[in-house]
């Protein structure tokens, strides 16, 4: 056989031909690379030298999935379907080959990359590799025929987990359900791989009975089969609410899984079609590519960040025990510092709690974490002790004064490299950052609560920060698997700003005689976790009303406080904290407060607004109006450039909702045209609050978009 | 001692399983312990008793693995919603597993430690394949010893665990001849097909509504595996099945095959006190080893036994049925104890019928049962082969 391939190495032993995919970076599946492994595959299969394949991959990779930005320029249907259905006949030939096929998977194998084991005769892994089908996270269905031979490997039951999670799994778990025949050290895979085919050489393992394809015994009864679907859909309908691949998946099984596999694999293919055309994908899609280019922006380009090895933690609070959590989990040492002994014990105690989640699933032992804290947690009430750390992180009381007090005094005890973020939330960090020397090296780590579980970080650049100091900032957000959003300084950097911009709407429904409860729901209906009225009950009515104060201080009169709110603030009920808000929270379910409502009913009465209905869609289109155009005026403002960083930081920071892509992505598939002509709509009838930004004059005017592609 | 009866027997179709094309086994979406849980309600309904009287249950399977794992016996239970006071336990003894059952189920009556024991069987040749693939998937694992150490190199494993070879070895020590063997097949199909036609079976089969490849429902009431067309010429044409120069066919082999079997024993002053007519008494067991290459001649020295309990001949049995496992297995039997053809598998045999492994010894005693009572005889033996060398044999007596 043909041994020259660009990204197919080939090598014969004693009758076994291994075929070693190398396709950089991380052997993803695009189009030329399948063209050549199946060129190879094949003519291994027609060589009469060749009697077993073993297919293994290069580095940390089998085959980590497609090439997702082949599948993001897809716009018809039809033509990719019939180019899925090329995969499937080869990958069927694989299947039926006469000779044994061995699966040595190396590495990561994903997607496209387990389609190809599962074609295969026998899959042996190496220990601690993941495999997975993670299509659904991108919008898809496994479409090569995995929603057909995974259920036939392992199971039904396991196969809807692994398929609807986009979960990956360990070799050990892997092996444990089925879909792995065996698990060993990386330095003996090919040992292993070439005992399997002797194995199958010497007629101790059949191939004939390893077709996937061909196996039945995993497969569920009809009457299970109906009772686990019936199961699966009223569990998935509520959770995957605005997405299609899952129930295109659980399509795929429910008509699928039948004696006629051809036409199991036909229905997938077309299935998987219907989601890759579809918004959803491309939206999620386009959230997978930009997490990978989150941060890296050209400022920072050609730097090399320093790498924090030991950090220092102000304030052991909800947010400082939080992030300590970060530290410790990402193997970084910690120095907390509190105010005294008492706050001190106070913290490491909060610290403990926040990894009751990780012993109460087994991923870790009680004396695994005390011995990480004896390890790695140094505690401290003297500011002293901040001389040896390279990075120092300030969770204090949100005042000024008391946070330059105590970086005026680290400037005298770190290095001069030593970088200060703030997890201030409100603060001016270009203000803040004045008292230093050096305000270089000052920058804003805004985290998100609970942080040990929010992916975003918002890193806010101050007007003096350096080059030097985002480039490690970004480099460390990474270290501790969050994804790094770089912002400018601003009030309520660009996240709450935005978050305020997207609720503020609805105060001016509710002045124009708009049900709460409704607006409420329509936001949920979007897709939105919660919406404004209980997201005020949870920040804090008075909160809001301070942030508010704060922008309208700094920002102008856009941004006045509206007389509703006054008057619902000055009713003293600040939500969850003080058991009423929005909502009631003295029962067993929250109910609308019958104070608040009174006090709607009285504005009503004194502005003679009659109450009113309007559909879902009309508070969604006043509501994302003026997201989109704070959006706008913080791109005008220079707090924000890149709107594929700011969707990830709405995503990743306050749930909004993937599918839909983010408030610039739903700005552009609305149409700036469309946008402008509902601002200047609602600033006539809303006033100034909803007056369109410039940029989207301008953007409308010129037929731009957001994203450019 | 107590005697013990046959106060019911029960069972599905047996549906002829491909596990390489399964859209052709009538049975392909139903589980096995699917079709053993439809069975047995009925079967307590027609026997006379109440659910909550069964003291125990005893299912036995070939291949108790994948899912013919019963939890001990019990998800059978379960899946009839039967009362959860009857205890069930899982028996394994190959193509002699329901046999098996029957005879612990005998022992418990006789022995006065229950008074009614429920005797399920269920074997899915589709959708739990037997053999290699078991093998090769893991579920079964000998261990590797038995094949490579020179120390066990004399019980050959590798023709052991080949049931066809066995029957190759069988055959060529029996002194039958192939033609022999493709009459008696021919025979086993042709009688079946008459007792079809003649409604026999419908005494015992309980229909099953079953989903079909092609999307409908399909009632099945009958064996899919008799062909009545089946010709000598046809037979003699196939090639052998199991080694190059060898004589057995798939034709004189049992085909694979789906389904359940239930039959309720009873303490015959129970089933008297609840005048309950009994099909039979059991009135001899046997069970023996044989060499597990030539594990077709199991069922001699089983029945042998099972008469010496009775101090009876193998001429004093009116009726029997021969498990065909292969026909060679019933030919070497009739040989060997000297029976009479015409007194062996009436009403067709394995062949034709089927042979679900361990749901098939429930299918022998019990149509056993109907044959004395349709012949109006009184005595009759039922004995299979068990693959690993053994055979098993039950002594029946319809009074009068």
């Amino acid at each position: 056989m043909n041994t020259q391939y660009q990204t197919v190495k080939v090598e014969l032993i004693d009758g076994v031909a291994i075929l070693q995919m190398d396709n950089p970076p991380v052997n993803q599946m695009s189009e030329h690379f399948i063209l050549e492994l199946k060129q190879a595959t094949l003519e291994a299969v027609e060589d009469p030298e060749v009697k077993v394949i073993i297919l293994t991959g290069t580095g940390k990779n089998f085959v980590a999935g497609a090439d997702v930005t082949q599948l993001l320029t897809v716009k018809e249907k039809a033509p990719f379907v019939a180019k899925l259905m090329d995969v499937h006949r080869w990958l069927n030939a694989l299947e039926a080959s006469p000779k044994p096929i061995i699966a040595a998977i190396n590495g990561n194998c994903l997607g496209g990359g387990m389609e190809i084991a599962l074609a295969c005769h026998y899959r042996i892994a190496a220990k601690g590799v993941s495999l997975g089908l993670p299509e659904v996270k991108l919008g898809l269905l496994p479409g090569s025929a995995g929603t057909q031979r995974m259920p036939r490997v392992i199971g039904l039951p396991d196969a809807l987990d692994l398929m609807l999670t986009g979960k990956f799994i360990k070799a050990q778990k892997a092996w444990s359900l089925g879909l792995v025949d065996a698990e060993v050290p990386l330095d003996q895979l090919r040992q292993a791989a070439l005992a399997a085919a002797g194995n199958f050489q010497k007629g101790l393992l059949s191939h004939q009975s390893r077709r996937a394809s061909r196996r039945f015994d995993r497969l569920p009864s009809a009457s299970e089969k109906t009772h686990l679907i019936n199961f699966i859909k009223a569990q998935t309908a509520p959770k995957a609410k605005g997405y299609i691949a899952p129930f295109k998946i659980i399509e795929a099984v429910e008509k699928g899984l039948s004696t006629d596999f051809e036409a199991d694999i036909t229905r997938e293919a077309d299935l998987f079609g219907d989601c890759l055309v579809s918004d959803v994908a491309k939206n999620l899609i386009g959230i997978f590519l930009n997490e990978r280019s989150a941060g890296r922006l050209p400022r920072i380009k050609g730097l090399t960040p320093a790498k924090p090895q030991k950090v220092g933690m102000l304030g052991g609070g909800v947010m400082g025990s939080s992030i300590v959590h970060l530290l410790l989990s990402s193997g970084l040492e910690a120095v907390l510092w509190e105010v005294n002994d008492q706050a001190l014990a106070k913290a490491v105690e909060a610290i403990k709690k926040t990894f009751a989640y990780k012993i109460k699933i087994k991923k870790l032992k009680p004396e695994q974490l005390e011995a990480l804290i004896a390890e790695k947690l140094k505690t401290t009430t003297d500011l002293a002790d901040m001389a040896g750390v390279d990075l120092v992180i300030e969770a204090v009381l949100e005042n000024m004064e008391v946070k330059q007090d105590i970086w005026k005094k680290l400037e005298g005890i770190c290095r001069p490299d030593v970088i200060f973020a703030t997890n201030t939330s409100a603060l001016p960090i270009t203000e803040m950052a004045t008292v230093l020397t050096d305000p270089g090296r000052m920058i804003g780590l805004h985290f998100f609560n609970p942080a040990e579980r929010m992916p975003l970080l918002e890193i806010i650049c101050a007007q003096q920060t350096s080059d030097q100091t985002l480039a490690t900032s970004v480099a460390f957000g990474r270290t501790i698997k969050k994804v790094p959003v770089v912002v400018n300084d601003g009030p309520g950097f660009y996240v709450s700003r935005q978050l305020g911009g997207l609720m503020g709407g609805s105060v001016f429904l509710m002045s124009d005689g708009v049900s709460p409860v409704e607006i409420e729901q329509a936001l949920m209906d979007y897709g939105m976790p919660m919406g404004p009225a209980t997201l005020s009950d949870l920040t804090g009515i008075d909160i809001n009303y301070h942030v508010n104060q704060t922008f309208a201080r700094r920002l102008g009169d856009r941004y006045k406080i509206h007389p509703l709110t006054e008057a619902i603030y000055a009713l003293g009920d600040y939500g969850r904290k003080t058991g009423r808000g929005y909502f009631d929270y003295s029962g067993p379910k929250p109910v609308p407060n019958p104070r608040v409502a009174q006090v709607l009913a009285d504005y009503l009465k004194e502005h003679q607004v009659a109450p009113r209905e309007m559909s879902k869609q009309e508070i969604i289109d006043v509501m994302l109006a003026n997201g989109i155009n704070e959006a706008a005026l913080m791109m005008q403002e220079g707090i924000c450039d890149r709107p594929a960083d700011m969707d990830l930081a709405m995503i990743y920071g306050t749930g909004f909702p993937p599918y839909r892509g983010g408030i610039f992505r739903y700005a552009d598939k609305w149409g700036l045209d469309k946008v402008l002509a509902k601002l200047t709509e609602l600033e006539g009838r809303y006033g100034a609050r909803f007056a369109p930004a410039e940029l989207i004059k301008k953007m409308a005017a010129q037929g731009q978009t957001f994203y450019q592609d | 001692m107590q005697e013990v009866v046959i106060a019911g027997y029960l069972r599905t179709a047996q549906s002829r399983c491909r596990p390489n094309d399964p859209g052709r086994d009538w049975f392909h979406a139903l589980r096995a312990d699917e079709l053993l849980a439809q069975v047995l309600p009925e079967l307590i309904k027609r026997s006379g008793v109440e659910a909550k009287e069964v003291d125990d249950f005893i299912v036995g399977s070939a291949t108790g693995v994948g899912e013919q794992w019963t939890y001990g016996g019990r998800t059978p239970i379960f899946l009839a919603n039967l009362p959860e006071t009857i205890a069930a336990k899982f028996v394994d003894q190959q193509c002699g597993s329901a046999m098996a059952g029957v005879h612990i189920g005998f022992m418990e009556i006789a022995q006065g430690f229950a008074d009614v024991v429920m005797v399920g069987g269920m074997e899915h040749m589709t959708r739990v394949p037997m053999g290699g693939t078991t093998k090769d998937r893991g579920l079964a694992a000998p261990n590797l010893g038995l094949f490579l150490n020179p120390e066990y190199r004399h019980w050959d494993m590798m023709s052991a665990m080949n049931m066809g070879l066995t029957a190759e070895k069988l055959f060529a020590q029996s002194g039958c001849t192939k033609e022999e063997m493709d009459k008696w097949a021919v025979r086993s199909h042709h009688r079946a097909a008459q007792a079809q036609a003649d409604g026999f079976f419908d005494g015992e089969i309980l229909p099953i509504e079953a989903p079909q490849a092609d999307g409908t429902v399909m009632s099945v009431t009958t064996d899919q595996a008799v062909r009545g067309d089946t010709t000598l010429e046809g037979l003699a044409s196939l090639k052998p099945a199991f080694k190059k120069d060898g004589v057995i066919t798939a034709g004189v082999s049992s085909p694979l095959n789906a389904a359940g079997t239930g039959i309720m024993l009873m303490s015959k002053e129970k089933a008297l006190a609840k005048g309950i007519k009994p099909l039979a008494t059991i009135r001899s067991i046997g069970f023996a080893g044989v060499d597990p290459t030539i594990m077709g001649q199991g069922p001699v020295p089983a029945s042998l036994k099972a008469l010496e309990k009775l101090g009876m001949s193998p001429g004093d049995i009116d009726y029997w049925e021969i498990n065909e496992a292969f026909a060679i297995v019933a030919l070497n039997c009739i040989k060997e104890l000297g029976l009479d053809p015409e007194r062996v598998n009436v009403m067709g045999g394995g062949l034709a019928i089927g042979h679900p492994l361990g749901a098939t010894g429930n299918r022998l005693i019990g149509t056993l049962a109907r044959i004395l009572e349709a012949k109006g005889a009184r005595w009759g033996c039922a004995n299979a082969c068990v693959g690993g060398g053994q055979g098993v044999a039950t002594i029946i007596e319809r009074e009068a």
